[in-house]
């Protein structure tokens, strides 16, 4: 390209068609699915200009019948009306639900690669850009990574327009509001900023807006981008934004104050501010009874304690703690043992790491090959590494109990493997003192953690007795009448008896 | 960064201060389930009961001596091909003849390594430790330890471990330590040997053993053996009792308060006959024993206080029958 990027934003048309032309090529280059349609109207020749259009995002149906058709028939009586021809062929020619007109031919190429189609006119300094988009996407699936028994079974596609529809049918209230933003300097990803705006803090959404503005990067091509760049934490192995595939989970996140963000080309949304507790919970404790959604609740709760402390404990106990183990077990566990050449620490960490190996592969495999993977690690490398005298029986009963409480809470799942690795490396190094310093540590971590200003660990050991209501357990929606008050304070009440 | 640095450094500097101290691979070690001590000829004989990791022999016995208890345990690492694991050793059975000296052997054994105070104590009657732990195939220690399970309702036998030893030598003076024999090559709980200031006084039969339990409030329940009165037979269990002892002028009080449910009768008994055959029963052994314990010199074994004068001591029994089981109110 013969003119330099940083130029780009400054460039405008000159209002000669053929020169025109030319700038847009040369910026263009050589790409050919772009698709220069000249034309000249019939009843004034006079009237000549050039349709552009990329062939790989469009509707040519619209182009042919509400763009190309219209331009060469319409009547030049709109010519002697004395307005700018541009702003006249905009309001009464092109028949396309969104038209505007523009002089930069930078942002008159960015609209092309989004499906619009540009005309370009002789004798006119700026350019109309008409909606013609038209995209192949995969249709509205069902949630891959939070399905559920109950409830809606709707997941966000990668398409921007169809999660704010998603979305926005689920909220009908004027006070649902999108705010778009273009990030990215040469990917130049919308990104929407989603709230309602009788409910959320007008300080959240400041500070989010002016966030999303304070950085400059190539490229957004996942909203882990974006989260990365605006978390209070960007650091912390800790997540302190949400992230959903699930349009009622952002729009009960939205009831409750907190804010979505969307990113073109994603199929999940932000949600901000993000509280500790929201990794035990799920939109399936919503819809089940609420006994029994509590009862799931303290499930994850008691999941995520066996996934990240059992490894270290059982290390510390038969290091350290003998005495704490029956003497039945211990006996058991001495003959499982005898044989097995490494220490019991190491023992674990070459497990885990096994078990991170499996998982992994499995997940990355097609999944047809992934169940074989799934199924040679756990019988065939399982059998085989215990007769091998490599590692204990117990051993792989410890990490398959883990890995099996670990999936109840998927989205800390990176945390997990942190947090159960460094308990795992203080218990062999202290017993079960290390292990109560590791819980200690991370306790005083996450504390010190927060989200958008809203203390992370909020709810977590509720201090009222309204805070309890949806911490541990989730008692009945009745009983929900307030909403969570660390996230905000304009809108408190949610429920209430008529 | 720096956090994690940091981090980091504080890891690394736990470990090399602190860690690692007590540290000790499972399969580096050899489990000790129980011992035996017993002494002849000034040395210290120890049989270490240890489950063996193969399938085909349940237990192995190291056997060992040596000056001291502890001495004799130093010796046994050049016998056992791995270091000995005392932390769930849970019986120990004395030899008689250690009786007299039982201070300075729990010591010995206290300051041992994973030792901890809750082994339970058994006294060899009769026979010698090793040759109770030789008794049968199996794990006697072990056998042991389930005996005091199953007496766990009637408080006949009650294992006392090392720290309840200290424990009602500091509050009566005097205690009872469960003694085992061995008869047509069986083991078996056989009473208890009084320990009185740090020396043996006596024995106690298991009879004994419960009517102590009864009045100092130990036992919580038991069967009474068989009692014969003018209209047939009757065993009972022990359901709850309460024993109050109190100092008076003109001597010591011994009132009892039990409920007692028929286990088996036989003939046709009153609720009221029986009550009489229970209460006589429990005064009458309570009154032997404390003749007893008066004669032989036995010692407080009632914990009735130091100025008790066994002689002049008067017992108050009041049976309640609970029908649970089918007798009368």
């Amino acid at each position: 390209m013969g003119i330099e990027r940083s130029e780009l934003p400054t460039l405008s048309f000159s209002g000669r068609l053929s020169e025109d032309i030319a700038l847009m090529k040369e910026i263009l280059g050589e790409d050919q699915t772009v698709i220069f349609r000249p034309f000249e109207n019939l009843r004034d020749g006079n009237i000549r200009g050039c349709v552009i259009f990329t062939e790989l995002l469009v509707n040519n149906i619209v182009i042919d019948q509400n763009v190309v058709r219209p331009l060469l028939e319409f009547s030049s009586v709109i010519k002697q009306r004395g307005k700018p021809l541009a702003e006249e062929l905009a309001k009464c020619v092109i028949c396309t639900d969104e038209v505007k007109t523009g002089k930069n031919p930078y942002d008159a190429i960015t609209s092309i690669f989004i499906g619009d189609t540009v005309i370009l006119l002789d004798s006119c300094p700026e350019a109309i850009v008409a909606n013609s988009k038209k995209y192949s996407i995969r249709s509205v699936g069902v949630p891959e990574t939070e399905d559920s028994v109950n409830g809606p079974k709707e997941a966000f596609t990668e398409l921007i327009v169809t999660n704010l529809s998603l979305l926005r049918r689920k909220v009908k209230d004027a006070n649902l509001k999108f705010r778009f933003f273009e990030v990215g300097k040469i990917s130049r990803t919308r990104v929407c900023l989603s709230y309602i705006d009788d409910i959320a803090e007008e300080s959240l959404i400041k500070t989010i807006e002016e966030r999303l503005s304070t950085f400059e990067i190539d490229s957004v091509l996942d909203v882990s981008y974006i989260s990365e760049l605006i978390s209070d934490n960007p650091t912390s192995p800790v997540d302190t934004m949400g992230v959903t595939e699930r349009p009622d989970v952002v729009a009960a996140r939205l009831f409750e104050g907190r804010c979505a963000i969307f990113v073109d080309g994603t199929p999940f949304a932000l949600t901000a501010p993000y509280l500790f507790l929201e990794n035990f919970q799920a939109n399936e404790d919503y819809y089940e009874n609420f006994w029994f959604g509590s009862f799931l609740r303290l499930l994850r709760f008691f999941s995520f304690f066996i996934a990240v402390s059992l490894p270290g404990i059982y290390v510390a106990l038969i290091s350290y703690h003998k005495e704490m183990i029956p003497r039945a077990l211990l006996i058991s566990i001495a003959k499982s043992r005898a044989a097995v050449p490494f220490p019991a620490a190491l023992e674990m960490f070459i497990l885990l790491l096994m078990f991170d190996l499996l998982r992994e592969s499995g997940v990355r495999l097609p999944k047809a090959i992934g169940v074989t993977v799934s199924t040679v690690g756990a019988i065939v490398l399982g059998q085989s590494i215990v007769s091998a005298n490599i590692v204990s029986a117990e051993m792989i009963i410890i990490v398959a109990i883990c890995g099996i409480a670990s999936f109840l809470t998927p989205k800390l799942e990176g945390e997990i493997i942190f947090l159960r690795l460094l308990l795992l490396l203080l218990s062999s190094m202290l017993g079960i003192y290390g292990y109560a310093i590791g819980v200690v540590m991370f306790s005083a971590y996450i504390s010190s953690l927060t989200s958008f200003g809203v203390d992370f660990t909020a709810y977590t050991i509720p201090r009222t007795k309204a805070g309890g209501k949806d911490s541990f357990i989730r008692v009945i929606r009745s009983s929900l009448t307030t909403r969570p008050y660390a996230i905000q304070k304009k809108n408190k009440t949610r429920f209430r008896r008529k | 960064m720096r956090n994690v640095l940091k981090l980091a450094s504080c890891i690394f500097a736990i470990s090399i201060l602190f860690g690692c101290s007590d540290y000790s691979e499972l399969n580096m070690q050899k489990l000790v389930n129980g011992a035996g001590i017993d002494k002849k000829d000034d040395e210290i004989y120890v049989s270490i009961v240890s489950p063996t990791l193969s399938e085909e022999k349940e237990r192995e016995i190291i056997k060992t001596s040596g000056k001291s208890f502890f001495d004799a345990v130093r010796n046994a690492a050049s016998i056992s091909d791995k270091k000995l694991y005392w932390g769930h050793a849970t019986v120990l059975v004395m030899g008689e003849n250690l009786l007299s000296e039982m201070d300075t052997l729990l010591d010995s054994i206290l300051r041992a390594r994973d030792v901890y105070p809750d082994i339970a104590l058994v006294v060899a009657k009769g026979t010698d430790a090793e040759s109770v732990l030789n008794a049968g195939e199996g794990d006697v220690t072990e056998s042991i330890y389930n005996m005091f399970a199953n007496e766990e309702n009637s408080k006949r036998f009650q294992a006392l471990r090392i720290w309840e030893l200290f424990r009602e030598r500091e509050e009566f003076g005097v205690c009872v330590i469960p003694t085992v024999s061995i008869e047509k090559g069986e083991i078996f709980l056989s009473g208890g040997a009084v320990i009185n200031g740090g020396k043996p006084s006596g024995y106690l039969s298991g009879e004994e053993v419960l009517i102590r339990s009864l009045v100092t409030d130990k036992g919580a329940g038991g069967y009474l053996p068989m009692l014969s009165g003018e209209k047939g037979e009757v065993s009972f269990e022990i359901l709850a009792r309460e024993g109050k002892k109190k100092e008076t002028e003109t001597g010591n009080e011994i009132s009892l308060r039990i409920t007692l449910s028929p286990a088996e009768v036989r003939g046709e008994m009153s609720g009221e006959e029986m009550k009489k055959l229970g209460e006589k029963y429990i005064k009458e052994e309570t009154k032997k024993l404390l003749e007893r314990a008066s004669r032989e010199n036995l010692g407080d074994i009632f914990a009735l206080g130091k100025s008790a004068d066994y002689n002049n001591t008067e017992i108050f029994c009041e049976v309640r029958i609970s029908d649970i089981l089918g007798g009368e109110k």
